[in-house]
């Protein structure tokens, strides 16, 4: 908050000693990693056996959403805890009030944002569901796709015509917990039908894997919006 | 559905149901509350059916069929289990306290049920992850939901607090990932269990062990690194002090405890052990001192977290000792499951006085603002375990640590060990002779005199969850059963 004051507070005598420490750490991980730099293995060739089991052909996706499906799933919890908290938060107004002004509003939106928003916001539509779908067999995915989405949304928020104007809306609140929820609700569906928590059936694996990729990219583009929209001055308070 | 909920399933379904409950909980507007409530009490029956079931053997899942070092796999021996109850223990308690300490329908009542289930999500995670990514990952969750919990609580002053742990606790976490990323590029493998067979005492073992629990280190405010803890904890609301000193620190020391024994066992020096025994002793003297100088109520409490956490670690010398590892790993457990509840006590019996008296200044509270007996029963309860005098658990967890360290001879132990019980003894009574003190108050406190009522609900579930580190100290015998039934050592 108080940048210049806390960076004068440290004495350069502790600066040194610190540097020195860091500088120490740093050798000896050198050291390790060096001394260690024969063993060099990795999962890549498990992964490579697996992955005709996984229902898509991309490794990464394989990894994410079949192999550490679980991992996945609790990054997402990750995400929208962020944006429960952000939003948490704002309602609270106890950020400190220089943060939010900083930020400078335009009561009216230029009309070139405006054409901007309307002329890419289908094409920003487009692109996120084709890198949606491309994730089982090439780079992309659910986070890439939500990305693009979100950035969508805040481009319609620059241009003046927000997406959402209460972060409290149901449908905003359904849209977080779609992704986290796509995904535990099938782990536990699994248990049911295979037996196995997240143990797709085989012939079904590609199906499913879309089908929670499709949820949690509009989950994680929520969440991003949400996030952004928190850190925004709001609009009643000039 | 009751045969998918037996057996190792029973694994998966902790960590599921906490996080169902937490999307309920944030999908409905208004009345979170019951989803996490109901969530609360499932977990509870789940934690003793595991207890239970770990007792013959140790549980273990893979998750999704893919089988370590591809997949991610759960396990659960007695000490995950005996951590597990706990939590769902002093969890209940603490929810049944929030029913009446966040008014109904507020901005921070509707935050704290969905942050309360992720927590408990993230705990159970801790718990039970045998996967050292996944780990992390948990490890994200908790820090992230234990910041957001503080910030419930409004004023700068918190606000602060928070923002201190959660760079502190951003620190910790990327020290633990920094960690996992050597052991991984050495080995190729996060299972834990995998890595145990694998990994002997070279250069990079040990750094990625000093790593690891240097970044926990951090998250558990061991001294010299527990400056974020007092304004952290005394910071928060009542409830959430409850859950950050009973259950959060001890989900972070728990992983430190399965790194050094478990998984990175030969890694692990007499040094370093001998290291955070001493820094625990010095974390006992230390938090005992402040805890005598505090000037508000909560922020005495906070400082007598930081030297219970110093228990923790000077046992360490004593876990690597053959001679009495046993005890001293019995003397662990118990420290965990007392201090979990005689600190989750006085933390809501402090948040029951402040609300009652309006304040926390210690120089100001008499006898006459405070709230019923059944609070102050509570607070002394409570404070009888925390000095570890008969017959409370904390009595039990001194006795063997004591038993122990005379074993071995390590007198210096003993002697700080019965020094923090006497500084205990002075800061316990600190508060408790507060609640004797029938003198005026000074007259620029005329505003203490409307008293606020505390809900009965809000002073018996202070007072339960002091009753059960009094029980504690009575059922000894059978609660070390059931950790000792299958031995982590081996």
């Amino acid at each position: 908050m108080n940048a210049p004051d806390t960076d004068s507070a440290v004495p350069l005598l502790g600066r040194l000693l610190l540097a020195i420490a860091l500088i120490g750490i740093a050798l000896v991980l050198g050291w390790a990693l060096w001394h260690q730099a024969n063993a060099q293995t990795s999962l890549t060739a498990i992964v490579t056996t697996e992955l005709p089991n996984s229902g898509v052909t991309n490794p990464v996706t394989a990894v994410l959403l079949n192999f550490r499906a679980f991992d996945t799933m609790l990054e997402l919890a990750v995400l929208l805890l962020v944006a429960v908290t952000a939003g948490m938060l704002r309602e609270h107004k106890t950020a400190p009030s220089s943060f939010s002004d900083r930020a400078v509003e335009s009561a009216f939106p230029s009309p070139l944002l405006l054409s901007l928003a309307r002329d890419l916001t289908p094409v920003m539509i487009l692109v996120s569901a084709y890198l949606l779908w491309v994730g089982a067999k090439e780079p992309g995915g659910a986070f890439q796709a939500g990305a693009v989405l979100a950035s969508a949304g805040v481009l319609a928020h620059f241009s003046g015509r927000p997406w959402l104007s209460d972060h409290q809306d149901v449908r905003i609140r359904a849209l977080l917990v779609l992704g986290t929820g796509a995904f535990l609700i099938s782990a536990l569906a699994m248990l049911g039908v295979t037996g196995t928590y997240f143990d797709y059936p085989f012939a079904w694996a590609g199906a499913w894997i879309l089908a929670i990729e499709t949820a949690a990219t509009f989950s994680i583009a929520a969440m991003l919006y949400v996030a952004f929209c928190a850190v925004m001055p709001s609009r009643e308070r000039p | 559905m009751s045969e998918l909920m037996t057996g190792p399933a029973l694994l998966a379904w902790l960590i599921s149901l906490p996080l169902l409950g937490a999307l309920a909980s944030i999908a409905l507007k208004h009345g979170g509350r019951w989803p996490a409530l109901t969530v609360v009490i499932v977990n509870l029956g789940l934690a003793c059916l595991l207890v239970a079931s770990t007792q013959s053997a140790p549980l273990r899942y893979a998750l999704g069929g893919w089988e370590a070092p591809l997949g991610i796999v759960l396990y659960a021996d007695t000490l995950s289990a005996m951590m597990i109850g706990i939590t769902a223990l002093v969890g209940a308690v603490v929810s049944w306290y929030s029913l009446g300490y966040f008014a109904p329908g507020s901005s921070s009542e509707r935050a704290f049920w969905p942050l309360w289930c992720l927590l408990l999500t993230a705990l159970n995670t801790l718990f039970l992850s045998g996967d050292a990514f996944n780990l992390y990952v948990g490890l994200e969750i908790l820090s992230l939901s234990a910041v957001a919990l503080v910030t419930l609580s409004s004023g700068l002053e918190a606000i602060q607090a928070a923002l201190r742990y959660l760079l502190v606790s951003l620190m910790g976490s990327l020290c633990y990932l920094l960690g996992v990323a050597l052991l991984y590029q050495a080995y190729a493998t996060l299972d834990l269990a995998l890595l145990a067979d694998v990994t002997g005492d070279g250069v990079l073992e040990r750094a990625a062990l000093a790593l690891m629990v240097a970044g926990l280190l951090l998250k558990t405010a061991l001294f010299p690194l527990h400056f974020w803890l007092p304004q952290a904890h005394a910071g928060a609301p009542a409830p959430v002090s409850a859950l950050l000193s009973a259950l959060v620190l001890k989900a972070t020391f728990y992983l430190i405890l399965r790194l050094w024994f478990d998984t990175l066992t030969e890694a692990a020096t007499y040094l370093g052990a001998l290291l955070l025994g001493l820094l625990g002793c010095a974390a006992i003297l230390w938090g005992s001192l402040q805890a005598l100088r505090a000037q508000r109520l909560k922020q005495l409490v906070a400082y007598s977290t930081v030297a219970q956490i110093g228990y923790l670690f000077a046992l360490f010398p004593l876990l690597n000792d053959p001679r009495v590892a046993d005890a001293a790993f019995d003397s662990v457990i118990y420290f965990v499951i007392a201090h979990a509840c005689a600190k989750g006590a006085m933390f809501l019996a402090a948040g029951n006085i402040l609300t009652a008296a309006g304040h926390g200044r210690l120089a100001d509270l008499r006898a006459a603002n405070l709230p019923s007996a059944i609070t102050l029963f509570a607070l002394a309860i409570a404070g009888v375990s925390l000095i570890g005098l008969p017959p409370t658990g904390g009595f039990i967890a001194k006795w063997l640590l004591l038993q122990s360290a005379l074993q071995v001879g390590a007198w210096w132990l003993a002697g700080v060990v019965l020094l923090g019980g006497l500084l205990a003894a002075a800061y316990v009574f600190r508060v408790l002779a507060v609640c004797f003190d029938v003198s005026p108050p000074p007259t620029s406190m005329e505003a203490s005199s409307q008293r606020t009522i505390v809900s009965a609900g809000r002073q018996w579930s202070a007072l339960i969850l002091a009753l059960v580190a009094l029980a504690l100290g009575f059922l000894a015998a059978p609660v070390l059963d059931l950790f000792d039934a299958n031995l982590v050592t081996d």
